[in-house]
């Protein structure tokens, strides 16, 4: 049975109502059986849909191995004496270097121009990692400095001004809801903490883990959804 | 600077089935014509997601059209090359027949 209507609903959690429509009209057109149609509508949903979750997840995963990395190999080797403090500005452009990782990741798995947001994103994340390692070293952040400078100079020269524009713009709103996780699910330990007297035993560890894998999860598909927009409004210009 | 468009081997026999159908360019046509000078049968999801990723590099463009009773009262959605993807259809053409000049593939000794 051509349930069209279901099929309609299906495609329409993946492509916008027209698109949705249009193609299944077309199935319906093509009129090759049941069988072949409920193949047709299942192919075209995942070739639709999966790009997106996996794009998030992989852009996830590289953030988080990313500042683990950053943190054992980079931050232990240059901040031994503080007890491995990392000093404030220094904590933020830590930050800005792991979202550029993610946004890497996320522009390589999502297609339709992005692919072009891969190099001078990874560009860009050098910058800030030399800067935390090298905090402390007022001339190492001013060739730094001057090479971000000139790094957007080649990519203003090239016509492609809004490339390093919607990188940071993108990586600055990653950085923003990442506060806002931070900030709420601070809000629930410490209600959690008042109400229910919670301890650090292992079963409240491994929810506080799940918890925070959740909200970055959530975190990150909400600054990957900026970023598409983000990505797509600087494609435009070579259009 | 700008770096000519790249196009896959199956985005280009895509924009040619749309440009031979001209104005009758939807869905069904494309895969059927594809079909028919191809001989291959494309996969309905294959091609919508490479008409929705030409679309966001604005190689093509669309519209709606008319419905039919035989597509339950659905709209055809209608593809059209943009001179974008007309540029990147020509590129890359030209450089498949620099790449034949000189072999004879469909006569000579490389047949």
């Amino acid at each position: 049975m051509r349930n069209a209507s279901c099929a309609e609903w299906m495609l329409r959690r993946v492509a916008n109502p027209d698109k949705a429509a249009s193609i299944v009209g077309d199935l319906l057109e093509a009129d090759k059986g049941p069988l072949w149609f409920w193949i047709a509508v299942a192919g075209t949903v995942l070739r639709l849909a999966w790009r997106r979750p996996m794009a998030v997840l992989v852009a996830w995963l590289a953030m988080e191995i990313g500042t683990r990395v950053f943190i054992t190999v980079a931050l232990h080797n240059h901040y031994p004496s503080q007890n491995h403090q990392t000093p404030f500005g220094a904590l933020y452009l830590r930050r800005l270097w792991s979202d550029l990782i993610g946004m890497c990741a996320f522009a390589m798995i999502c297609s339709s121009g992005t692919r072009r947001m891969v190099l001078p994103t990874a560009l860009f994340a050098v910058f800030p990692a030399i800067a935390v390692c090298y905090w402390l070293q007022p001339t190492v952040l001013l060739a730094d400095a001057l090479c971000v400078a000139a790094a957007i100079g080649v990519l203003v020269w090239a016509r492609s001004w809004k490339l390093p524009f919607a990188i940071f713009l993108g990586a600055l709103a990653m950085i923003a809801c990442q506060e806002v996780v931070g900030i709420l699910t601070g809000a629930m330990y410490q209600i959690a903490s008042r109400t229910q007297g919670v301890s650090q035993s292992a079963a409240y560890m491994l929810g506080w883990f799940w918890l925070s894998a959740g909200s970055g999860l959530i975190l990150v598909y909400v600054a990957t959804s900026i970023w598409s927009r983000l990505f797509r409004w600087a494609d435009s210009v070579a259009q | 600077m700008k770096q000519p468009t790249s196009l896959g081997e199956f985005e280009q026999i895509v924009l040619l089935a749309i440009l031979r159908l001209d104005q009758e360019a939807y869905g069904t046509a494309i895969r059927a014509e594809i079909g028919r000078c191809t001989g291959r049968e494309i996969a309905p999801g294959a091609l919508y997601t490479t008409l929705d990723r030409m679309e966001e590099k604005g190689m093509v463009n669309s519209r709606m059209g008319e419905a039919t009773p035989q597509r339950g009262g659905r709209a055809k959605r209608y593809f059209a090359l943009t001179k974008k993807g007309r540029e990147a259809l020509v590129n890359a053409q030209r450089a498949y027949q620099s790449l034949l000049a000189g072999l004879n593939l469909l006569g000579g000794h490389h047949a």
